[in-house]
């Protein structure tokens, strides 16, 4: 593929997004409504609701902007997206985008943290297993792998949980930083990193054997290729052998993974983030389920949905412009 | 010195060497000649160390074998490590996957250096002395031809001046200008190293070797002075194989030059057969670049049905690009492929098979024999609905018809063989016989036999010579070989600045 194409191709590709995003909002817009009643019934059906009169409820109904009909509220709906406005959460009583504003961050600091370590683990002993199929680095680090595998991620989750926070005390159990967080920038940071330690832990151990099996399955492929056997036999070991030419031969295939991963990543952080209590927007996300919170569902989906998209596309593009090499 | 003392290889239950001793000091070298599958291979990687045999590993090994002092099959791993490039080098077969496709040629070269602890700013001038020039220092090695590659090996594994040396088919891919500035490089130094060249080819072995020895069955069965044993060899088995080099001479000539004879006027009658009425495959005006390098432009070819059209040319003159275009295997960027008469427009309906140099690499690895060559019988077969992948009864006669076509066994074990197992020779056999399963009228055969054998070569130069006759197969032929074109061709081209240039 040359410069050109490259460049077209990453062009179609943020096409193909935008439509894809223009898609996910009209659907975020149309699915709440889809289901019987309107905002205002869902408030109304609380136990703590006071009667109100049908003149009192239309009002209300009118203020919110839920008389005008479906095409007019989508146009507003639009209008206000296109401003970045993304509603206000009534039940939180504040703005949607205030709330993912300060949401996004630990989600984003929890992903950030995780993909270095399980990237890290992973394809290291990966390769060191692969480059000798067979061989007992490659039986000892399959076997391991094999046995973290058959632990379900969630309780994994619990585990760590239960054996580094509860029985043996070593990291906070939950939160992201302390209640009244020291104004000590370094001391703030370092309560930050140690309440971070578990739950970047419990999302990477959801990744690791996934790149791990990938990493060893295309080293293994690899190993019997004609360039390290010659590389071999020129004397080539040790680390220029494992980065050189197994690390740089296996980018491509790990960068075309990754864009799936990074999707399975914003799965795990929710459920890590309950089990944590850890105010990132996975739990943001439950809370607004929980509560029926449509606003605040859809902003965060949009935002989720937005985020991804363009990791997705930087990630296509790179993994595109790596397979040109051949 | 490299001594081996009653070496015996197995893998499996398979014996691949068996009772091999052989002994070669500095300043010699030894010639190991022998048949596609007979265990040359596996002897220069178990050499390097690249082959560990040993307990609970696929190898098995018994005997001694002592290179520079140091016994190989004892050696921990990282003795190896040090010992190879600096003590032992080894030049395998130029294969497109020969160099990392992450790096670019001087990127080896350096790396190299540095592991040595040498200077990586003489890295350029290391390659200048094994002519590799300056515009190809830049280029990751997608964009080298076969020549070019074998160029840059011979520089990496010479770069570290080994005393040691293992030749593995080294000239196999190159053309007659490469082949001489190869075996330049290989000289040069051979006074102070042992060397171990193993080939098929009996020109380079008696321009390179002091001894010779012949191996069959996994051992050698006759040793001597390479001039003496190559001309005149005692054993049944090296007559076989010297018989076959003189074979492919005396054989193919004649009916290359009947051919002519057969229809008089060697130039005038393929013009003007095709002018006339005879249908066969013509490429018109075709120009293909890859970014600012324009390798063809405005190529003109028309090989009538039934006959051979030769393209020689240089290693990296765009032999490989015209054949991946006529095989369909790369898009038209300006031109046009068709079959039939001359004035005909209408393009080719199924393009030519392509017989690459590289069998293995054009065939399934986990494929059996069997799967290779049904898999476009079935397809070939009307479509219904559902489909049926299942053989029927005249397929298996079909792909026995097939393998004793080009001269495979067609027998129960060799029909489940998987193809990863196979020998270069039979591998290529096997592309043929696939080739003509898919009922192309049209073969394109890029270096079909410069990975093979004498004795293989000579069947396939024989085959193709039969299959042109008796199935009106026409075949365009890309080779740097002048022996194999003239064994095979009606017209011979050279392929020069993109054009072709017909040759008398």
């Amino acid at each position: 593929m040359t410069g050109q194409s490259i460049t077209r191709h990453m062009c179609l590709g943020l096409l193909d997004r935008i439509v894809v995003f223009l898609l996910l909002v009209v659907l975020t817009f149309v699915l709440p409504r889809l289901m019987p009643g309107d905002a205002l019934d869902l408030m109304l059906s609380s136990d703590m609701a006071r009667s109100m009169s049908r003149a009192e409820t239309d009002n209300l109904r009118q203020s919110m902007g839920l008389d005008a009909t479906i095409s007019t509220q989508f146009l507003t709906y639009v209008t206000n997206l296109a401003q970045g406005d993304l509603g206000r959460s009534i039940q939180h009583a504040a703005f949607v985008s205030d709330l993912i504003g300060r949401a996004l961050p630990w989600t984003l600091l929890l992903v950030l943290a995780a993909l270095p370590v399980y990237l890290g683990i992973s394809v290291v002993i990966g390769i060191e297993a692969g480059r000798e199929p067979h061989g007992k680095t490659d039986r000892a680090f399959t076997g391991v792998m094999t046995l973290l595998a058959s632990v379900p991620p969630y309780s994994a989750a619990v585990f760590l949980l239960l054996g580094f926070a509860v029985l043996w005390p070593l990291f906070p159990a939950s939160g992201a930083e302390p209640l009244f967080p020291s104004p000590d920038p370094l001391s703030r940071s370092l309560a930050i990193a140690r309440h971070a330690v578990l739950p970047v832990l419990a999302l990477s151990l959801h990744e690791i054997v996934r790149f791990y099996f990938l990493t060893r399955g295309e080293a293994v492929g690899l190993s019997g290729r004609p360039f390290v056997l010659n590389a071999r036999a020129r004397g080539i070991g040790g680390w220029r052998e494992r980065v050189n030419y197994f690390g740089r031969n296996l980018l491509a295939t790990l960068l075309a993974r990754m864009t799936d991963s990074v999707a399975a990543l914003f799965g795990a952080v929710i459920y890590i983030e309950i089990v944590f209590a850890y105010p990132g927007i996975g739990l943001l996300l439950y809370e607004a389920i929980l509560s029926r919170d449509h606003v605040l569902l859809q902003g965060i989906v949009l935002t989720i949905s937005a985020l991804f998209l363009t990791v997705n596309w930087v990630l296509d593009a790179a993994s595109a412009n790596l397979a040109a090499r051949g | 010195m490299i001594r081996i003392d009653k070496l015996s290889l197995w893998v499996g239950d398979q014996t691949i060497l068996a009772d091999l001793s052989l002994e070669i000091r500095p300043g010699e070298t030894f010639a190991l000649i022998g048949a596609s599958g007979s265990g040359k291979t596996s002897l220069a990687r178990l050499l390097t160390g690249l082959i560990r045999p040993g307990k609970g590993r696929a190898f098995r090994a018994a005997g001694t074998v002592e290179v520079a002092g140091f016994d190989i099959l004892a050696a921990p791993e990282s003795t190896m490590r040090r010992l190879r490039g600096h003590r032992i080098g080894l030049i395998m077969q130029a294969l497109a996957d020969a160099l990392n496709p992450q790096m670019s040629v001087l990127d080896h070269m350096r790396e190299l250096l540095r592991v040595r602890g040498a200077d990586a700013g003489t890295a350029e001038q290391i390659y200048l002395d094994f002519n590799v020039p300056a515009r190809l220092h830049h280029r990751r090695p997608a964009f080298l031809s076969g020549g070019e590659i074998q160029r840059v090996l011979t520089a990496l594994a010479l770069a570290g001046r080994p005393d040691h040396l293992v030749l593995d088919e080294p000239t196999a891919a190159l053309d007659a200008e490469s082949r001489a500035l190869a075996l330049a490089a290989f000289k040069n130094g051979a006074g102070e190293r042992a060397q171990l060249l193993i080939t098929h080819d009996l020109a380079l072995a008696r321009a390179l070797a002091n001894r010779a020895g012949f191996l069959d069955g996994g051992t050698l069965v006759e040793t001597g002075q390479a001039e003496q044993l190559l001309s005149r060899p005692v054993h049944p088995v090296g007559r076989l194989l010297i018989g076959c080099s003189t074979g492919a001479t005396d054989k193919a000539s004649p009916s290359g030059i009947a051919a002519f004879a057969a229809k008089g006027d060697p130039q005038g009658r393929p013009d003007t057969a095709g002018a006339t009425a005879v249908t066969g495959l013509q490429a018109i005006e075709l120009s293909h670049g890859f970014g600012a390098c324009q390798i063809l432009d405005g190529l003109c070819l028309r090989v009538a049905e039934g006959t051979c059209a030769a393209i020689l040319g240089p290693s990296g003159c765009g032999k490989s690009t015209l054949a991946r275009i006529l095989a369909g295997f790369e898009p038209l960027q300006h031109g046009k492929l068709v079959w039939g008469h001359e004035g005909t427009r209408t393009p080719l309906a199924h393009p030519p098979s392509l017989i690459s140099q590289h069998p293995h690499r054009a065939l399934a690895r986990h494929f059996s024999v069997r799967d290779v060559l049904m898999e476009p019988l079935l397809l070939a077969r009307p479509q219904r609905w559902p489909r049926v992948w299942r053989a029927e009864g005249d397929q298996t006669e079909q792909v026995a018809a097939l393998l004793s076509d080009v001269g495979l066994p067609a027998d129960e074990t060799f029909l489940r063989r998987k193809t990863a197992m196979l020998s270069g020779g039979e591998a290529q056999r096997l592309v043929i016989a696939r080739g003509l399963a898919m009922q192309s009228r049209c073969l394109v055969a890029d270096e079909p036999t410069s990975a093979l054998d004498l004795s293989a070569r000579t069947q396939i130069i024989a085959l193709l010579n039969r299959l042109k006759a008796d199935r009106r197969l026409t075949l365009v032929l890309f080779t740097h070989d002048r022996s194999v074109a003239e064994g095979l061709a009606d017209r011979t081209y050279r392929l020069a600045g993109g054009r072709l240039v017909a040759e008398v």
